[in-house]
């Protein structure tokens, strides 16, 4: 985002695709959106075709064209804001049962270092 | 990324169909997401520092040392380094097919900083863990009734 906003005759009409935390935003024509970059907010002007749902704390994931040198703005092809939380419940739930199939198929053979098929053991 | 349920169902369901060793698969098809543990260290990094964490976690390119160096603890070596690299790359196939953190997962880097993603869906969409988890039941309910038909028909 940084490169597209210091440089945007290189960007002009590509498509742009990127995530990230949505620390702030400012409603208008433009929206002003927020997110962190090195401790300091880089504001990125977007432009939707109505009025977006943003929340501070969600992740945006937005699909664009960067009209940056034209018109000011990335004009929004199309947007959405996760909500993470309970894909780190599954990824917990999901760690589990793998580290749990996979200790009751191997066993560490501390001798070697090596983890073995309890099989094989 | 899809979560890691899914990848984990997914990476079972390949390893069932294919034959592979199901916990060294399952173990490799987590891999890639290992990268969460710069939360760790998040206060000790700048945000330039975590995307470049999170960009080279992405590629095969770290991943094929990494699974190397992982097999290096496991007694039948090439197994698990066939299983581990596999697993990887089902796991970053997976996560190109979403509208990625970061923009897609640069398969070909180093020879290209291009970011791929299909765009199919997006990452909070869990219908799919639950599509993973029906095919996954179907499938394991086959197979233990074909199992067990086979079961008697040896004995005749």
């Amino acid at each position: 985002m940084e490169e597209i906003l210091a440089h945007p005759g290189e960007y002009e009409e590509e498509e742009v695709v990127f995530s990230h935390t949505i620390r702030e935003f400012e409603t208008g024509d433009v929206m002003e959106v927020a997110f962190s970059r090195d401790d300091m907010r880089l504001w990125v002007p977007l432009e939707f075709n109505h009025e977006p749902e943003l929340e501070v704390g969600g992740v945006l994931t937005l699909k664009g064209v960067c009209r940056i040198q034209s018109r000011g703005v990335i004009v929004v092809l199309d947007y959405h804001v996760a909500d993470t939380g309970f894909k780190v419940v599954l990824g917990g739930l999901g760690l589990v049962i793998m580290i749990g199939y996979f200790l009751r198929r191997y066993r560490l053979n501390t001798g070697q270092v090596s983890w073995e098929r309890r099989e094989d053991a | 990324m899809p979560d890691l349920l899914t990848h984990i169902m997914a990476g079972y369901m390949v390893s069932d169909i294919r034959g592979y060793d199901k916990a060294l698969f399952l173990l490799g098809s987590v891999l890639p997401d290992a990268k969460i543990t710069y939360r760790l260290f998040e206060p000790f990094m700048s945000d330039q520092m975590s995307y470049s964490f999170f960009y080279v976690f992405d590629t095969p390119i770290v991943f094929l040392p990494l699974a190397l160096m992982l097999s290096v603890f496991f007694k039948d070596r090439i197994e698990s380094f066939k299983c581990f690299s596999l697993a990887v790359l089902l796991h970053l196939a997976l996560d190109s097919l979403q509208y990625k953190f970061g923009g897609g997962v640069p398969l070909l880097y180093p020879l290209s900083f291009q970011r791929f993603s299909l765009g199919l869906f997006w990452q909070d969409q869990y219908y799919l863990v639950v599509l993973a988890f029906l095919i996954l039941v179907s499938l394991v309910g086959m197979r233990k009734i074909r199992d067990g038909s086979d079961g008697p028909r040896r004995g005749i």
